[in-house]
């Protein structure tokens, strides 16, 4: 009884770390949660406000007219965010980072931040979410630098 | 307006005893100087991951009439578009915190003054004066309190029976007639508080539901205004409450690199 309280805890706990913020505010049903996709760009602009802080990036792609394609990646609260550590100046313009993420399942670009890698290493989670993919909370290797040429 | 006695007695675990026994003009904290000597509640205060958001945490299942869970399973099935449930005013419903709020108590002479981050204010009167006789609903009720040692009691009534349980959201149902609302709030350790409550909803429950919530003290961390109201939401169409995922770019984005 006692093994299936601790393990009913342990999935609390996981599940809390990939899904705050989950069923109240929305179904999440706009993402696929059954896969996660990987990006390297450089950070174009933190929007940090409620009630999801969106990251947006320049990912680079030679098909494209400008040469790149701008991502949105939704997140957690402000103030959930705020706890682990991120605040509106987490990130450097320009600043090159690779993201694992949820795609939105409409086939436009961005998705549901899960999980991000600085240049120099650095894991950043993030908070919220679909889950349901395995490689969801796994840190995906710092990007390649450069990646970005002319800045 | 709603009868007193039709609010039930019948708790053991939260009864209002300790008003009775001490002096009105001896209660704990009914001056500025009678303060301190309250327990230290200080700073900002976040949920452990000891409860996920309400009926769906497996370790404390609210005890449902089968027509209340009918009616959740329902609506949660269908995630019926709703473009006000976002910016509807907050309303308490047994959690005070939740799944990601953090709160504060703020303790002022004969009263506890209870925010939280999505602007939840509940204000527990502690200056030993009787629930009313009669009541006017409202988002949060009405709440008297008295201090049991080092531990605040409070008894809230009065709540809106449209008021949504759990919060506001897909499956969302009223919480209904006569519900009762019994907390014992404490500190577990130094960084930790607990709340032990007692929710009575005869409407939708078969019995009284007893569960518990603890929060770990976050000192150092200012407290941040949380909304969920679709005006600024990405995800949410605030004319239909449909979900999208809105990329127009934010003001102030800048050009791409250069190639």
């Amino acid at each position: 009884m006692r093994a299936r309280k601790l393990a009913l805890i342990a999935f609390a706990q996981t599940t809390l770390l990939l899904s705050v913020s989950g069923s109240a505010h929305h179904s999440y049903a706009m993402f696929d949660g059954s896969q996660v996709k990987t990006i390297v760009g450089t950070v174009a602009q933190l929007e940090w406000v409620n009630p999801h802080v969106f990251l947006w990036v320049y990912v680079p792609n030679p098909d494209s007219d400008a040469g790149y394609d701008l991502y949105a990646l939704e997140n957690g609260s402000p103030n959930v965010l705020r706890i682990r550590g991120w605040s509106p100046t987490f990130f450097e313009e320009g600043e090159l980072v690779a993201i694992s993420y949820w795609p939105v399942v409409d086939g436009q670009n961005g998705g549901h931040f899960a999980v991000l890698t600085r240049a120099d290493g650095t894991v950043v989670y993030g908070a919220g979410g679909p889950g349901g993919s395995p490689d969801a909370g796994k840190a995906i290797p710092p990007p390649a630098a450069p990646q970005v040429s002319g800045r | 307006m709603i009868g007193r006695s039709m609010l039930g007695t019948a708790c053991a675990l939260l009864a209002v005893t300790a008003e009775a026994q001490t002096p009105v003009d001896e209660l704990p904290g009914l001056t500025y100087e009678s303060l301190a000597e309250l327990p230290n509640w200080s700073g900002w205060w976040v949920p452990n991951a000891d409860r996920i958001d309400s009926e769906e945490f497996a370790i404390q299942p609210p005890p449902f009439k089968p027509d209340a869970r009918q009616a959740r399973e329902a609506g949660r099935a269908a995630d019926t578009p709703d473009p006000l449930r976002h910016c509807r005013a907050w309303q308490f419903t047994g959690s005070s915190g939740g799944f990601t709020e953090a709160l504060e108590l703020l303790f002022t002479p004969g009263r506890v003054t209870l925010t939280n981050e999505r602007g939840l204010i509940r204000r527990i009167y502690t200056d030993g004066r009787p629930m009313p006789d009669a009541l006017e609903y409202t988002n949060t009720g009405t709440s008297i309190g008295h201090w049991d040692g080092e531990a605040l009691v409070i008894e809230t009534t009065g709540i809106d029976p449209r008021a949504l349980y759990p919060r506001r959201g897909p499956g969302a149902i009223p919480f209904g007639e006569n519900v009762v609302i019994r907390e014992r709030i404490y500190l577990e350790d130094a960084d930790s508080l607990r709340f032990d409550v007692e929710t009575v909803a005869p409407d939708i429950f078969t019995a009284p539901y007893r569960w518990s919530q603890s929060y770990r003290r976050l000192s150092k961390t200012m407290g941040n205004e949380i909304s969920w109201c679709s005006e600024f939401d990405r995800s949410i169409e605030p004319g239909t409450g449909e979900q999208r995922f809105d990329m127009t770019p934010p003001p102030g984005l800048p050009p791409p690199p250069s190639r």
